[in-house]
């Protein structure tokens, strides 16, 4: 996908094409919905930076995964501060006890607990390959060119996560 | 291949890294075929899970108590602190409301107006003057032992001293170098 490539006009379709996913990458790699909603639309103005200067990636998909998820792991470095004043809500039992949506009904409560608790206990590059390489469908190449990892590190981390995530399931069931 | 797969093995072949021999083993292999079945299965779930579901809110107790230690810690200190300063404060209260005559000789002697920790504790003693050590210098332990109500240890004390002057009267100060002597 190149959707700038006929000049910075195509950055309405580019956002349509592309901001949800972006937004949906972000989500996974911050936990925080607003924290997501911000670095999504920082990207999106890096989007516009980038194509003011006429220097255009060759892949913008790919361009705008990486600079997500180096977005995404600079907002973790810098949210040190939140982490040690833990602005963070209790959790809700009512919440997740009487799932609705089709999504609840697809795993069990203790199910889709074990599965985010154990996504966000996985160290970011195992996470943040998994997203792209799964939940995003990127290839392996693709990933190992977002990340700048090689592409044995790439199946490696992936691995490893597949790994522990299956194995909380697995606990569950 | 005649071995069944490894955990290992299956979830690579689950991922898409398989050789030609591997797939051909999951062809025959009832019981690996069953194995990667499932396996296939948790990690649909997996993914629909995270690419579906809303993220639960972070359950880490770690976040949620820290504050609060941090600010219970913080009103520790503070009353703490209070406590200090309000026995600093109830202690000159008492200095103040020290026997006038002592207050008179700080006066005249600008001498031990805030430092006086107690008061004497024989009634007689509160029409003595308050002096400065330097008058007690010569005079032996025995004679500020011979004057009945003086405590030996206490003679000798840093901050409070009791005793007799040159002159042979029984006085009670306390000692402050800053002023030096009266």
């Amino acid at each position: 996908m190149n959707a700038l490539a006929d000049g910075p006009t195509d950055y309405d379709r580019l956002y349509e094409d592309c901001h949800a996913r972006i937004l949906r990458v972000c989500r996974l790699l911050l936990d925080e919905p607003n924290e997501a909603e911000d670095v999504a639309q920082e990207v999106f103005v890096k989007v516009l930076e980038r194509s003011a200067t006429g220097e255009q990636p060759r892949v913008w998909v790919a361009w705008l995964v990486r600079v997500a998820a180096n977005a995404c792991r600079d907002r973790r470095r810098s949210a040190w501060w939140k982490w040690w004043w833990g602005n963070v809500d209790e959790y809700s039992d009512e919440e997740h006890s009487s799932p609705e949506t089709p999504e609840h009904r697809m795993a069990s409560r203790e199910q889709y607990l074990a599965i985010w608790n154990h996504f966000r206990a996985l160290p970011a590059r195992q996470r943040e390959v998994f997203i792209l390489r799964r939940l995003e469908g990127c290839s392996t190449q693709e990933v190992a060119g977002a990340l700048g990892l090689s592409t044995g590190a790439v199946k490696r981390h992936l691995f490893r996560a597949a790994q522990r995530l299956q194995k909380a399931v697995r606990e569950q069931l | 291949m005649n071995e069944c797969f490894s955990e290992k093995q299956l979830l690579s072949h689950c991922l898409g890294e398989s050789t030609e021999a591997e797939q051909a083993h999951l062809r025959t292999c009832i019981v690996c075929a069953k194995r990667f079945k499932q396996m296939t299965g948790r990690m649909d779930l997996i993914t629909q899970t995270l690419s579906r579901t809303p993220p639960p809110p972070s359950q880490s107790y770690v976040p949620v108590l820290l504050p609060r230690i941090v600010t219970a810690a913080i009103a520790i200190a503070v009353v703490f602190t209070l406590g200090l300063w309000s026995g600093q404060r109830l202690g000159t209260h008492r200095s103040a409301s020290a026997p006038a005559n002592l207050g008179r000789g700080r006066q005249r002697h600008g001498f031990g107006a805030k430092r006086y920790q107690r008061r004497p504790s024989n009634p007689d003693c509160e029409r003595f003057l308050a002096l400065g050590p330097r008058h007690l210098r010569g005079v032996p332990a025995g004679l500020l032992r011979s004057a009945g109500f003086v405590q030996p240890g206490f003679a000798q004390s840093r901050m409070f001293v009791i005793g007799l002057n040159q002159e042979g009267t029984v006085v009670q100060g306390v000692q402050d170098d800053r002023e030096g002597p009266v």
